[in-house]
């Protein structure tokens, strides 16, 4: 049987950042699952069959929902809500940041700030915490 | 001022009265003194003349009367008839005595009046007139005196029929023994006298004249031994007869002087027996003790000099005018030109400086009046240039207030188009003026106020809404201390919705003394917005940038760790190079985005008790690597009994993590750098010191400007943005505190900043600054 890699559900708008993304996260043995949009997110995680490990959550979104809109959907949802999420933003407020955390993220990444490196090292404990 | 005038005519006429009245009067008193005494002696001397003329006939008179009564004592028959007359006393001898008496003695002198005998106890025994027979006379004088010797005297008032005459007694002896048997009295009438002492006064008998004029007082008069008056004097009219004069006592000094003195011719002034004043001589007869008076009254002696009197009153009268006229006549000579010189002088005093004297006297009032007229001259001459002097200064005068005015009008125009609002006020801070932008900006009618205070008319607040308060608001601070304050503040003129000002206020002062000021102005709203713009833009951008920086960030990272493939080494060197080159851009974009949200105010101030050592430790640590690769000392000293102050930890430490690591950057390799941290006064001063390049003095003011960057460093550091003290000042002052510098080029610079004890208030803001 194939090993399965975690899944990580990432949600960013910036389509050269989502390429970096998914890209580190294939290099360290993680299923990335993209999307640009949070409503699109929220679909995939209704209607697909496996439930993501992981949700790397941008804050500002292009789409209509928010990181934060978002956020409380994933809180609200008792499944939904397990799921670790980290936030990887470039734009939010320290307000808006302890919003995030209020609702259960577990960490908080500056883009400019930090190396990608760094974020997957976050990631694998955050998932060996989770088994 | 009140100079008692006394006119010159009024002193000249006092003075020459007095010099001339005087002596006027001294002389006359004299010349009247002389003129009196000439008169008495006059008088006196025609007296004389007179009472001599009198004197022979008068003696011879009484001589005569005298020798008769002796005859008649010694007639035989009277004598005979007397000591019958005594032995028997018979009627017919009395009798026959009588009719001899009558009949053969009366006859012989028509004068005789009456002879009578007594016998030596004083009774008459024979008489002319039968009834004095039987009559006592021993009491009477001419009986005690006639017993020795003759006797004469002029008979008294009642004697014998109040007829004037006079009685001569004589003794009686008897013819053969000469025994002393009575006395005879003979009675003489006077009339004979009296026309020998008077007569027509003043004329002698034959008719001459004795005096120069007839004197009417004049007495002459007998005084006896006794002093007793027996000739009176006669006056011209009838009814002062002489009861008033017999037995009169008559002891005045003429009597006194013959009777006492024996001087036999006497004159001089004295009372007579009347007690009246007279002029009188007398003429003494030792022998017989009579004295002959002859006396005029001194009322009428003198009465010639009532006329001198009134002579010389005249006399008087006319000097005295005569003197009046001539001080008035002098007194004109000398005050006419003098007032003509006092009336010129009151023209040119009224400005008539034409106006000259115009006498021409050779006297001192003639120099005065040349002189006068010298001076108006030559006043007239200066005047004359002053004038053309003034009106020279006035046509200038003239000319600067046209240009004045144009000034004013130009000023005016600039006022009213300045596109800033501009408020004067006065040294008390009440708005003078408002030029029309001000009064839109601030929507005030002039009208309303002008004349208020600028604090009361207009209401300003700190950028974040605090109240300013009278004493710290820019107009009292200019007033006050004479400098200008500048600032942008909000403003709510009087009950409008507050709107952001910038503006400035400059005190006027005029020759070092407060006049007014001057408040320069305009409304910030525009600005601010631009200023927002800018902050919210450079945010934005900053926040657009970091897409492709964290882009590129991850996947040279990606590269570098060789997730899609192995590098050599150049490759490996090249992406390190991207690498740091993209780090730079973040710590730029990093920046700005700090700057941007401290200008905006959006930093989160959040002061908690903090040591600022564990700070300085923890920066240092932090930038340990750097310092042992530039082979640096650091040197702390940090005072251990420094007590925590509350400030944001995370601000203050990003300003100690600028400066040092800004000391280490600029400091050449084994360098050192000091850390200071010390309590002074009521702030907690910093002090971080370095051994560096230090900072061109004449870049010193740009320091912590935007984007400085030291032009002795720009070539060798090409890292820095300049940022870095722009926002630690930023963060110092936001924390209440002040942030300066020293530096000299090629030794060294220290950095200082102070923050208050008190600590820093906090911010509630939205972001806090990006630290990396």
């Amino acid at each position: 049987m194939k090993k399965t890699n975690p899944l990580i559900l990432v949600i960013e708008d910036e389509p050269m950042l989502l390429k970096s993304i998914e890209a580190k996260l294939k290099i360290s043995g993680l299923d990335p699952l993209g999307f640009s949009r949070a409503e699109d997110a929220l679909d995939s995680l209704q209607n697909a069959p496996r439930r993501p490990d992981l949700i790397w959550l941008d804050y500002y979104l292009k789409s209509e929902m928010n990181g934060l809109d978002f956020m409380k959907k994933i809180h609200d949802h008792t499944q939904w809500s397990r799921i670790p999420v980290i936030i990887v933003s470039n734009t939010a407020t320290q307000a808006k940041v302890d919003e995030m955390l209020a609702l259960g993220a577990k960490k908080y990444f500056l883009k400019a700030e930090s190396r990608l490196g760094d974020i997957i090292d976050h990631i694998t404990l955050l998932l060996h915490a989770g088994r | 001022m009140g100079i008692r005038f006394k006119s010159i005519k009024v002193k000249l006429l006092l003075a020459l009265l007095a010099f001339g009245l005087i002596p006027f009067g001294v002389a006359s008193v004299l010349s009247v003194q002389t003129i009196k005494s000439g008169i008495q002696r006059e008088i006196e001397s025609k007296l004389l003349l007179y009472a001599n003329a009198k004197v022979e006939g008068l003696l011879a008179y009484f001589d005569g009367i005298e020798g008769r009564t002796l005859d008649f004592a010694s007639d035989g028959f009277i004598r005979e008839q007397m000591q019958t007359i005594l032995q028997v006393g018979t009627p017919e001898a009395i009798d026959a005595l009588n009719t001899h008496l009558l009949r053969n003695k009366k006859p012989i002198d028509p004068t005789l009046v009456r002879i009578l005998v007594m016998d030596t106890l004083g009774n008459i025994r024979a008489s002319t007139h039968a009834d004095d027979i039987g009559k006592n006379e021993a009491q009477q004088d001419y009986f005690q005196k006639g017993q020795n010797g003759s006797f004469i005297r002029e008979t008294q008032q009642d004697e014998w029929r109040n007829e004037h005459s006079f009685l001569i007694s004589a003794p009686l002896y008897t013819q053969e023994t000469h025994e002393w048997i009575g006395v005879l009295l003979n009675v003489f009438d006077a009339r004979k006298l009296q026309s020998l002492l008077g007569g027509d006064l003043g004329y002698d008998e034959k008719g001459n004249s004795l005096l120069p004029q007839p004197l009417h007082s004049l007495e002459v008069y007998m005084v006896d031994g006794s002093a007793n008056m027996f000739v009176h004097p006669r006056h011209n009219d009838a009814a002062s007869m002489s009861q008033h004069f017999t037995g009169m006592k008559v002891d005045t000094l003429p009597v006194q002087q013959c009777l006492t003195n024996h001087q036999p011719l006497f004159s001089a002034l004295y009372r007579n027996y009347r007690g009246e004043e007279v002029i009188g001589t007398s003429v003494c007869f030792p022998e017989r003790q009579w004295v002959i008076l002859s006396e005029v009254s001194v009322a009428e002696a003198f009465a010639p000099l009532y006329l001198i009197y009134l002579k010389f009153g005249f006399a008087f009268s006319l000097f005295f005018l005569g003197i009046l006229l001539a001080a008035l006549v002098l007194s004109r000579r000398v005050t006419a030109p003098l007032q003509e010189v006092t009336e010129v002088i009151g023209r040119v005093r009224e400005g008539n400086l034409d106006a000259r004297v115009t006498l021409a006297t050779q006297d001192e009032i003639g120099t005065l009046a040349q002189a006068f007229n010298e001076t108006v001259g030559k006043l007239q001459k200066s005047h004359r240039h002053l004038e053309k002097k003034v009106a020279q200064k006035t046509k200038k005068l003239h000319e600067e207030i046209v240009n004045l005015h144009h000034e004013k009008a130009k000023t005016e125009a600039v006022l009213e188009s300045i596109g800033e609002g501009i408020i004067v006020t006065d040294a008390q801070g009440r708005i003078v003026l408002v030029n029309p932008v001000g009064q839109k900006t601030l929507h005030w009618d002039p009208a309303e106020v002008l004349g208020q205070e600028l604090l009361s008319a207009l209401e300003l607040q700190d950028e974040a809404g605090n109240p300013i308060p009278a004493e710290k608001r820019p107009i009292s601070i200019a007033l006050k201390d004479l400098r200008r304050v500048s600032g942008p503040y909000m403003c709510s003129p009087q009950k409008e919705p507050p709107f952001p000002i910038s503006l400035t206020v400059t005190p006027v002062a005029l020759d070092h003394e407060v006049v007014g000021a001057i408040m320069v102005f305009h409304d910030r709203t525009k600005e601010k917005e631009v200023e927002r713009m800018k902050t919210e833009f450079v945010s934005l951008v900053s926040h657009q940038l970091r897409t492709p920086l964290s882009g590129m960030k991850w996947f040279a990272e990606m590269l570098r760790v060789g997730d899609v493939g192995p590098l050599n080494d150049s490759q490996k060197e090249f992406i390190d190079n991207i690498n740091e080159l993209n780090e730079r851009m973040i710590s730029l974009v990093n920046d700005l985005l700090n700057i941007a949200r401290m200008e905006s105010g959006r930093i989160i101030i959040d002061p908690k008790p903090t040591r600022l050592g564990d700070l300085v430790t923890d920066v240092l640590k932090a930038l340990q690597p750097k310092i042992d690769e530039k082979k640096l000392n650091v040197v702390i000293s940090i005072n251990d009994h420094l007590p925590a102050i509350k400030i944001d930890p995370k601000l203050i430490r990003e300003v100690y993590s600028n400066l040092l690591s800004n000391a280490i950057k600029y400091t050449p390799d084994k360098g050192e750098i000091t850390v200071f941290v010390s309590q002074k006064d009521d702030a907690i001063l910093s002090q971080i010191t370095d051994t560096g390049f230090g900072i061109p003095s004449k870049e010193q003011p740009k320091v912590f400007e935007k984007f400085f960057r030291g032009s002795n460093i720009a070539t060798i550091d090409t890292d820095g943005n300049g940022l870095g003290l722009y926002l630690i000042k930023a963060i110092v002052e936001a924390s209440g505190g002040q942030a300066w510098f020293k530096s000299e080029e090629g030794k060294g610079t220290s950095f200082f900043f102070s923050l208050p004890k008190k600590g820093s208030k906090a911010k509630p803001g939205e972001v806090s600054l990006i630290t990396g």
